[in-house]
């Protein structure tokens, strides 16, 4: 996804000459193709986020069309503030993409890991977060991106690629992968994969499953049927479920006076602190094909 | 009228709005209205957006009353307006607010402006343009590690198009600012990182505003000299006066120091 996202910009770059690249010593080989066909509109700031930010903002107070490509906690937690102050609560249109979210940078350890971002960031005003499972889903954000003033906070994961899908619908910015059910999976990111795996082996047994790549854009409207109507919803994120995704749907579900019980699959912090192959940890974080296999089959017993 | 009138009236003003509102960093103001006096009636105008010649940031947003009391007595607000600050619902609260006419940046939080304005000054520069940005800071703002990051860049990238006032008057909030983190050699660190620096009277008009229109190769430092509390005998160079508001006494008594200049 880091290499579309780049092609997606260099597109849009070829048609507005604003169009301007900043980074903090990030995207080794990947933004190159930016980097040589634009030079002139693009800056390695070195490893100073705050500065980054900062840097950011001034270049679209004079009109650039800014996008800031980064690492998530170096490029989002650290400069937490000045995102907040000088971007969110300004008005300032700045879009940024931010690499190494979920657990892909495996043995790396926690201080690589972007999963409390969502939380952190998704209380600030005029945001906008992304968090696509695939190209496919990218592209659809993207696009919808470009209309969205403020800032865009695109998260990109890693890992298995997730299988391309065709939505069986596509409402108010939720996308349906099979259809509703008594049981269903709400899932946001690259965690899609291990989902659609493990129903690979569910045998006579339908589950609905949802994919949520635009975190903060309204769709209630299009939940709201989802948990209302079903025993069980599972939730599943690459991220701290607290302050996630598990997070939107039970506040959406507090509309309700009655609705599924909302089981969420997330990563813990202690979980996350054994360090392995990205294969290892989440099955540590019980969120491996097997693990879900597993889930599925205990709440399908209880609804027969 | 003379810039000095200016002054005077500035700072008399300023004293009025913080005593009625009750608000903090009276002295904060008070050692830097004649660098926004001086840069206003120098090397900046209050144009709109798209037609200013330079650009200014208040980065040390808690002066902001000193700002807003400048923008009067050049007529860019009216009394009216100034009489507003800091009541319900005014856009003139007790930091900078970007949705006011002549303010470029929200500030408040230390550490923000210089970033910001070195992002105008680079691409001013990949344009050609001939603007110039300056931000003013304060000597307790210069602990932050944000400006530190930009001094850096601003030096690395040559941004001549790119002037830092530090309004030095040696107090932060709690305590003296040198005996917190010194900054005794201020000159010497910034002209390693490669600025061209120039360290004027603070409280001197015709040196901040010769300092102002100084050309260089470099991004330009102007260390500023000043006393915090300037103007009124009780208040200059105290620490309390960083956070304290007038009481009616002391109020009074600072207006007849100030008028009888």
């Amino acid at each position: 996804m880091r290499h579309k996202i780049i092609d997606l910009i260099i597109s849009l770059a070829q048609k507005d000459e604003n169009v301007f690249l900043i980074s903090n010593d990030a995207g080794y080989g990947v933004i190159d193709p930016f980097v040589e066909h634009y030079p002139d509109r693009y800056l390695n700031v070195g490893i100073s986020e705050q500065n980054m930010i900062g840097v950011a903002v001034g270049l679209a107070k004079a009109g650039k069309r800014v996008f800031i490509y980064t690492l998530a906690n170096f490029g989002v937690l650290r400069c937490l503030e000045q995102i907040r102050n000088d971007i969110c609560y300004q008005d300032a249109n700045i879009t940024l993409i931010a690499l190494c979210c979920g657990i892909y940078y495996e043995t790396q350890g926690f201080t690589h890991f972007g999963i409390e971002d969502i939380g952190c960031v998704r209380s600030f005003p005029n945001t906008s977060i992304y968090n696509p499972a695939n190209n496919h889903e990218l592209e659809f954000c993207f696009n919808e991106s470009l209309s969205r003033k403020g800032f865009n906070y695109f998260r990109l994961e890693q890992g298995i690629p997730v299988r391309d899908y065709t939505p069986a619908k596509i409402n108010n910015y939720v996308l349906e992968v099979y259809p509703k059910d008594k049981i269903n999976i709400i899932s946001t990111g690259v965690i899609l994969e291990e989902v659609l795996q493990a129903l690979k082996e569910l045998k006579n047994f339908h589950v609905g499953v949802f994919s949520v790549p635009f975190l903060t854009y309204p769709i209630s409207d299009a939940i709201l049927p989802i948990i209302q109507d079903s025993l069980y919803t599972i939730v599943i994120e690459e991220h701290i479920s607290n302050g996630g995704l598990f997070s939107i749907i039970s506040e959406v579900a507090s509309q309700l006076t009655q609705h599924s019980k909302i089981i969420p699959i997330g990563l813990s912090h202690d979980g996350i602190l054994k360090i392995g192959t990205h294969d290892f940890m989440r099955k540590n974080n019980k969120m491996s094909a097997k693990n879900i296999l597993n889930t599925l089959k205990e709440l399908a017993s209880c609804t027969i | 009228m003379k810039l000095e009138e200016h002054i005077r009236n500035i700072r008399i003003r300023t004293l009025k709005m913080t005593y009625t509102a009750q608000a903090e960093h009276i002295g904060s103001c008070f050692s830097c209205i004649e660098i926004l006096a001086s840069l206003y009636s120098s090397v900046l105008n209050f144009s709109s957006n798209n037609c200013k010649e330079n650009y200014f940031i208040l980065s040390k947003g808690h002066a902001i009353a000193a700002l807003y009391s400048t923008f009067c007595e050049f007529g860019y607000l009216t009394e009216e307006q100034i009489a507003t600050y800091c009541k319900d619902g005014s856009p003139l609260y007790g930091e900078p607010n970007y949705k006011v006419n002549g303010i470029e940046l929200s500030t408040g939080s230390l550490g923000h402006g210089l970033p910001v304005a070195a992002g105008l000054a680079y691409s001013f520069k990949l344009d050609n343009s001939s603007k110039k940005v300056f931000v003013l800071v304060g000597n307790g703002e210069m602990n932050e590690g944000s400006n530190w990051e930009t001094i850096l860049f601003a030096a690395h990238h040559k941004l001549k198009n790119l002037v830092l006032i530090i309004d030095d008057n040696n107090i932060n909030c709690n305590d003296f600012s040198d005996r917190i983190i010194n900054l005794k050699h201020l000159n010497y660190i910034m002209t390693a990182a490669g600025w061209k620096v120039i360290v004027v009277d603070g409280h001197n008009s015709e040196e901040l505003i010769k300092s102002f229109k100084t050309s260089s190769t470099e991004p330009l430092c102007i260390i500023a000299k000043t006393i915090k509390g300037k103007g009124v005998s009780f208040m200059e160079n105290k620490v309390e006066w960083h956070n304290k508001s007038p009481s009616k006494k002391e109020y009074l008594s600072a207006l007849k120091e100030l008028e009888a200049l």
